[in-house]
């Protein structure tokens, strides 16, 4: 049973055609990795779904419900949150105000303030600080707090470890982890192929804007898959 | 952005491509056009033996005064992509530089148009240097407040006895201009040959540049200053270059007007003023050098035909906001597009004058 | 320099404050220079005027922000909800042309002659302050003002939708991507724009003179200060409006040649320092 339909979408910048009639369904608990090179529009279609690309024609249902990628805020309103890639922390809030605006869509649920905080201890100790001057690491909490405190169903990751330190990256994958316990499902946009095996159940690589190849991670190291990636 | 790159590579090299041989192709239209143009230019120096009454042709006058001032700003536009509410200083600065020079220091009237238009180049390069580095919107607004800056300094009370305050300065010309006599300054047939020569020098200064490589070096940092800049480009000169070309333009349209009329008044650095030039040029066409000229001639027209109802506001507003939400390109976008459909088989290379 | 002086710049950084807040907000969420504005604070005072020959000033405190927020009402679905895809300068020349409409439908509906209202009953008197008598209504004018701009502050900084509008006019992107509403606080903050603008001009009624230029002079000093304060930084125009408002009213009491020329050397000395404005503004207009 799918939870995230999307049909046959093609999106990209300005007049650019990026991703091309794409179909990927997945359940409300998967955890899913879109590999790929850069420019193979792994990105545009996270934006694509919050309102960042332009959509030229196909269409996205969460849980049955049209979503209206337009609008940009609707897809956090039906359960989608994303911790988007640069982390965008808006520089003139404070963590705890950068947490507080990832509730902006008004959804229930166990995320909240303290919850994220006891996820991410330095979040809390440090939620008086301006959201920027957090280090790079922190900051990708920060993002990743702030996408659930919309209590999403599922949780999108543009390139969450890129330019961290290993031992940074260990906490992030424990904590997510942590968020998987409770039910929600993960799209991660990843370059690292080993935090792929770590975090995901099924992977799909993306090339020229179009669905390669896709298996479970656990035929990662099939010859199809090194086939594709090579690509 | 790799996007971007897959779109604006292959298309550059091709509409370069097209032009050259569609004007090899397509030689007997070109030499049309340029007939056109010729058959225009003359027929131009024409017009005070056709329009005899002294008002309508005094209205004609200060239409091209104002399409000059007019193209001053579409330059800016077209290449920069930066709108100049102050544009109407500079216009002021020569207004009031000729009237200072002429009456203070009794200067004859080339020294005081040439110490009019030297200050305005000089003003412009000055302010120029600190605007071009700020963006489109902050350029806006800061070329507005140094008009209303100017406004304030010649109303001051301590500078009346010598700028004149409220009532400003009235400026008769010592000598003749450039072969028009002193005489013929003030009457529109007279200065007609001088305003109309100054036009149409203008006009193709500014296509010319338009197509130069100067030209293609700005309106490749209107797409892209940054791009520009990381490809090694000092982008900075190039932009203080154009804004005080577009000044220049801007100080000839104010001294067309000084010679003429002889008047230098605050209201020349107002908003409103430079407003006028702003609807000329939407309602002419931004990106076309002769839609800006009709844009300013229209403009002094409707001001005289609507003027009379009390209602200029009104109309002024509501065609502005109409034109510019429906009619992007202005009237030269309209004559192109009419005249592209009328003649299927002319290829598009020179109707889009200016690009 | 005495206690006189001082509120007498405190009034007149009201108006400013009130006029330049609202400008900076609108830029801040819905990305327009709105230079219509100073056309609804002159439409605002003319109205005030009307109602006042006819009812009473109160009736015009109340009535007239109303309707210069339903103004805002057709602002934004007029013309920036179908026009959303245009580019920031074509939005604020066709406001240049409504500023022109408005200003016309103003004279035919309220006349262009110079209009003079007197305070309201209570308020018409003055008071002593440390010795010198003084206005009671430009202490009214002070407190509503500032009171105003306070509760804009105390909104933007402790409530979960002033949180939001921080965000959207510091990233409107990434603001939605986190779920704002951001069509619904759009049409708040255009109506709360239009609405300060129409405050200003009840509460500049009994101040002012009331004349057809009032509008202009005032939008364009409201623009420098916007600028000033670093466009997208509400904090930032409100800082810079008590600054300018400050400095004229002191100024033409010390240095009156000086002063009508400050603001704009100052935004010109700004600038030049940081291009960016005072405040913590966008990055990316």
């Amino acid at each position: 049973m799918s939870y995230l339909k999307i049909n046959n979408l093609s999106a990209g910048y300005g007049k650019a055609v990026v991703i091309r009639d794409l179909d990927l369904d997945m359940a409300k608990d998967e955890a899913i990795a879109i590999v790929g090179r850069n420019g193979a529009g792994k990105s545009t279609l996270l934006m694509a779904l919050f309102g960042k690309a332009t959509v030229f024609a196909g269409d996205v249902s969460v849980d049955d419900r049209q979503l209206n990628m337009a609008a940009g805020f609707d897809a956090t309103a039906k359960g989608l949150a994303v911790s988007p890639q640069g982390k965008l922390i808006l520089p003139n809030l404070t963590v705890k105000e950068n947490l507080l605006l990832g509730g902006a869509s008004g959804r229930n649920g166990v995320w909240d303030v303290n919850s994220v905080c006891d996820l991410f201890p330095i979040l809390g100790e440090r939620h008086n600080k301006p959201g920027v001057a957090l280090s790079g690491g922190q900051q990708q909490m920060l993002a990743i707090g702030r996408a659930l405190m919309a209590n999403p169903q599922i949780l999108l990751l543009d390139e969450p470890t890129e330019g961290l330190a290993p031992a940074v990256i260990d906490d992030i994958v424990d904590a997510l982890g942590v968020i998987r316990t409770q039910g929600i499902g993960l799209i991660v946009v990843e370059q690292h192929l080993n935090l792929v095996r770590r975090v995901a159940e099924r992977f799909v690589v993306l090339s020229k804007g179009e669905i390669l190849h896709q298996g479970s991670v656990d035929t990662f190291d099939s010859e199809a898959t090194k086939a594709a990636l090579a690509l | 952005m790799s996007a971007k790159q897959i779109t604006s590579g292959p298309t550059k090299p091709s509409v370069v491509g097209s032009r050259r041989e569609s004007t090899l192709r397509q030689r007997p239209a070109h030499v049309l056009r340029l007939l056109a143009i010729l058959a225009v230019i003359v027929a131009g120096f024409a017009v005070p033996s056709l329009v005899t009454n002294p008002y309508r042709l005094t209205l004609l006058v200060d239409g091209l005064t104002l399409g000059l001032l007019a193209l001053s700003l579409g330059f800016l536009v077209t290449q920069l992509g930066l709108f100049s509410f102050g544009a109407g200083a500079f216009f002021g600065v020569t207004a009031y530089g000729f009237a200072f020079a002429s009456i203070e220091w009794e200067w004859s009237t080339t020294a005081s148009a040439l110490f009019g238009v030297g200050a305005s180049l000089a003003v412009a390069a000055m302010v120029g240097a600190v605007f071009v580095r700020v963006k489109a919107l902050p350029f806006a607004m800061v070329t507005l407040a140094f008009s209303v800056m100017m406004m304030q300094f010649v109303h001051q009370s301590a500078f009346r006895d010598k700028l004149g305050g409220d009532s400003g300065l009235l400026a008769m010309p010592q000598g003749g201009f450039l072969g028009v006599s002193q005489e013929d300054l003030l009457t529109p047939d007279g200065i007609w040959p001088l305003v109309w020569s100054v036009v149409v020098v203008c006009v193709a200064a500014m296509f010319l540049l338009g197509r130069s490589r100067f030209g293609r070096t700005l309106r490749g940092i209107r797409e892209n200053d940054e791009r520009m800049r990381y490809c090694g480009f000092n982008t900075y000169w190039p932009k203080l270059a154009a804004f005080t070309i577009s000044a220049g333009l801007a100080a000839v349209a104010g001294l067309m007007q000084i010679l003429f009329h002889g008047f230098a008044t605050p209201g020349l650095f107002s908003f409103g003023f430079t407003g006028n030039g702003i609807v000329a040029a939407l309602v002419g066409g931004i990106g076309s050098v002769y839609g800006a000229i009709i844009g300013g001639v229209l403009f002094t027209q409707a001001q005289s035909w609507l003027g009379t109802s009390g209602n200029l506001m009104l109309y002024q507003g509501a065609i502005t906001a109409l034109v510019v939400l429906f009619l992007p390109r202005g009237l030269a976008g309209l004559i192109s597009e009419v005249s592209k459909k009328a003649l299927g088989r002319i290829k598009r290379g020179g109707s889009d004058a200016s690009n | 320099m005495n206690s006189i002086q001082v509120l007498n710049a405190l009034a007149a950084g009201s108006l400013l404050t009130l006029l330049a807040s609202g400008l900076a907000l609108i830029y801040g969420l819905r990305n327009v220079m709105n230079f219509a504005h100073g056309a609804i604070y002159m439409f605002a005072a003319f109205m005030t005027a009307r109602l006042v020959e006819h009812t009473n000033y109160w009736v015009a405190f109340v009535v007239v922000p109303l309707t210069c927020a339903v103004l805002g009402l057709v602002l934004e679905f007029g013309l920036l909800r179908p026009f959303a895809d245009r580019s920031v300068i074509t939005i604020a020349l066709v406001t240049f042309g409504l500023a022109l409409v408005l200003s016309s439908a103003t004279h035919s509906l309220f006349g262009t002659q110079p209009r003079v209202v007197s305070a309201p009953a209570p308020l018409d008197g003055t008071l002593d302050i440390l010795g010198d008598p003084y206005p009671v209504y430009r202490l009214f004018l002070i407190t509503v003002g500032l009171g105003s701009v306070a509760l804009l502050v105390a909104w933007l900084k402790f409530t979960r939708s002033g949180l939001h509008v921080r965000a959207v006019s510091a990233q409107p992107d990434t603001a939605r991507m986190a779920g704002v509403n951001t069509k619904r606080l759009g049409v708040i903050i255009v109506c709360l724009s239009t609405g300060f603008a129409g405050l200003a001009g009840v509460l500049a009624a009994p101040y002012l003179s009331i004349d057809t230029g009032m509008g202009d002079a005032i939008l364009i000093i409201s623009l420098v200060i916007v600028v000033l304060g670093g466009i997208g930084s509400i904090g930032g125009a409100i800082v810079s409006a008590l600054i300018v408002g400050g400095l004229q009213t002191l100024g033409s009491v010390t240095a009156p040649a000086v002063t009508t020329i400050a603001p704009y050397v100052l935004l010109i000395i700004v600038l030049l320092w940081r291009p960016q404005g005072l405040g913590r503004g966008r990055v990316d207009h």
